[in-house]
């Protein structure tokens, strides 16, 4: 369980989140949509433990982290496999599991290809391969769905359910429809600065 | 096609316009002790490349250049390693580091040979004139390695050593090959100007100078031009094959 207690985030004097109080039960997926520049991304660094509150408190029980970010982040000289391996631990290293999600991703063609020579959408699904791939207590996934077309949609949404992050899944996406299709709790942030997310139900 | 061949037929045209304004002063100025023509030159260069002296003082002053830039290249990367890990180190560096860059190279030559032997000095000015730009270039490198590649391996738990082997020390290794791009022309020339001063066995330096001193200005001019043609060449080499380096 993640519990977000009264959490203030700051950015050069604005204020991005005040007063922001959230629980993410444990093995739930939810999906936060909102407004561009509301405070979504920075809620997801603040739970990744990349950049700390400047008021309140979080108390998580995960231990390992996936994040799959908005831009793909992949180390320009690995692969495809070495990227997802990269953030594995040793022993993982040999295992299916790379082959596996790049074969369900359909870049079973590209595994040993670097990032330079793939398309942005196909960038992006090495990232979401790699956070998929890192077995992780908690999964933080932002805009996963961006650019797939919707035979991709479902295969990612499947392999997002079948993940099964022990924690939580926090999913962040603009279409409201995601919600659905992941089977998932949706989170509405519509007050800027961010102070209470909605659930429409 | 014909945009293709623009660019080294304009070359060319530029380097014989040049050429033809030489030939047009030696003619004028008519000693060829002060300044030989073209031709005289380029007969010179072709009667020394019959000669084994000159293929061996051609590869001693290769080999004397390779070692010192060679060792910049190792000596820049680890101690911007070092600085990168250890702040103090940089600030510890800055001033020697300033003086290899600023102090004039001339000055640097003379030092050297009251501490060295005449042989290796050479090397040592060639190492002088290349580490300040390994050094900067290999540390821009590193402490610009892309930040948000950082975050993603500290999101993801990745462990340091992993981080430093597979992030850092490949985008070190990139900034290196944009230094030995940038160097090795200076390092090329500064070693040869050591080698005039230094005077050591087998060496173009060492050449010139002693053209100079008997007045065989045609030699000296041919042991410029060879200097000339193989420092363009090395700079033709490390432009064709050195990659510039993946792009963070």
């Amino acid at each position: 369980m993640i519990i977000l207690e009264n959490i203030t985030k700051r950015f050069e004097g604005r204020t991005v989140i005040e007063g922001l109080s959230l629980t993410l039960e444990d093995g739930g997926i939810t999906v936060l949509c909102g407004a561009s520049g509301i405070g979504k991304t920075t809620l997801l660094r603040l739970l990744a433990g990349l950049i700390a509150p400047d008021g309140g408190s979080i108390v998580s029980d995960a231990r390992k982290i996936a994040v799959s970010f908005q831009e793909p982040r992949l180390v320009p000289w690995l692969t495809c496999k070495e990227n997802i391996n990269f953030v594995l631990s040793e022993g993982e290293h040999s295992s299916k599991k790379a082959d596996d999600l790049l074969t369900a991703l359909a870049l079973e063609s590209h595994q040993n290809d670097l990032p330079s020579t793939l398309s942005g959408g196909e960038k992006q699904r090495v990232s979401l391969a790699r956070a998929l791939a890192a077995d992780a207590d908690l999964l933080l996934l932002d805009e996963p769905f961006t650019g797939l077309d919707e035979e991709l949609k479902h295969r990612v949404a499947a392999l997002i359910k079948g993940a099964n992050a022990r924690t939580h899944t926090l999913v962040i996406s603009h279409d409201p429809r995601d919600a659905a299709l992941l089977g998932a709790t949706l989170l509405r942030a519509e007050s800027t600065p961010l102070s209470a997310l909605i659930s429409p139900l | 096609m014909m945009k293709r061949l623009k660019k080294p037929l304009t070359a060319a045209l530029s380097l014989l316009f040049w050429v033809g304004i030489w030939w047009l002063i030696s003619l004028l100025v008519g000693k060829p002790l002060l300044l030989p023509t073209p031709w005289a030159v380029l007969k010179r260069l072709f009667r020394l490349t019959a000669t084994g002296a000159f293929w061996q003082t051609i590869g001693t002053t290769l080999l004397r250049i390779s070692a010192g830039l060679l060792s910049a290249l190792a000596l820049g990367l680890a101690l911007a390693l070092l600085t990168v890990r250890v702040k103090t180190v940089g600030r510890l560096l800055a001033p020697p580091l300033y003086a290899m860059k600023a102090t004039p190279v001339v000055a640097v030559i003379f030092l050297l040979l009251l501490w060295f032997g005449k042989q290796i000095v050479p090397a040592l000015v060639t190492l002088s004139v290349a580490l300040p730009i390994v050094f900067s270039a290999a540390e821009a490198a590193l402490a610009r390695t892309d930040r948000t590649l950082l975050e993603m391996a500290r999101a993801f738990g990745v462990p340091t050593r992993r981080v430093f082997w597979q992030i850092k020390l490949p985008a070190a290794g990139s900034a290196l090959l944009a230094a030995v791009r940038a160097s090795v022309g200076l390092a090329f020339k500064a070693g040869v100007a050591a080698e005039v001063l230094a005077v050591p066995r087998y060496a173009i330096g060492t050449a010139i100078f002693e053209s100079n001193l008997y007045l065989y200005t045609d030699t000296l001019f041919a042991y410029a031009l060879a200097a000339l043609l193989l420092s363009a060449l090395i700079e033709w080499l490390v432009l064709k094959f050195i990659p510039k380096g993946e792009s963070l």
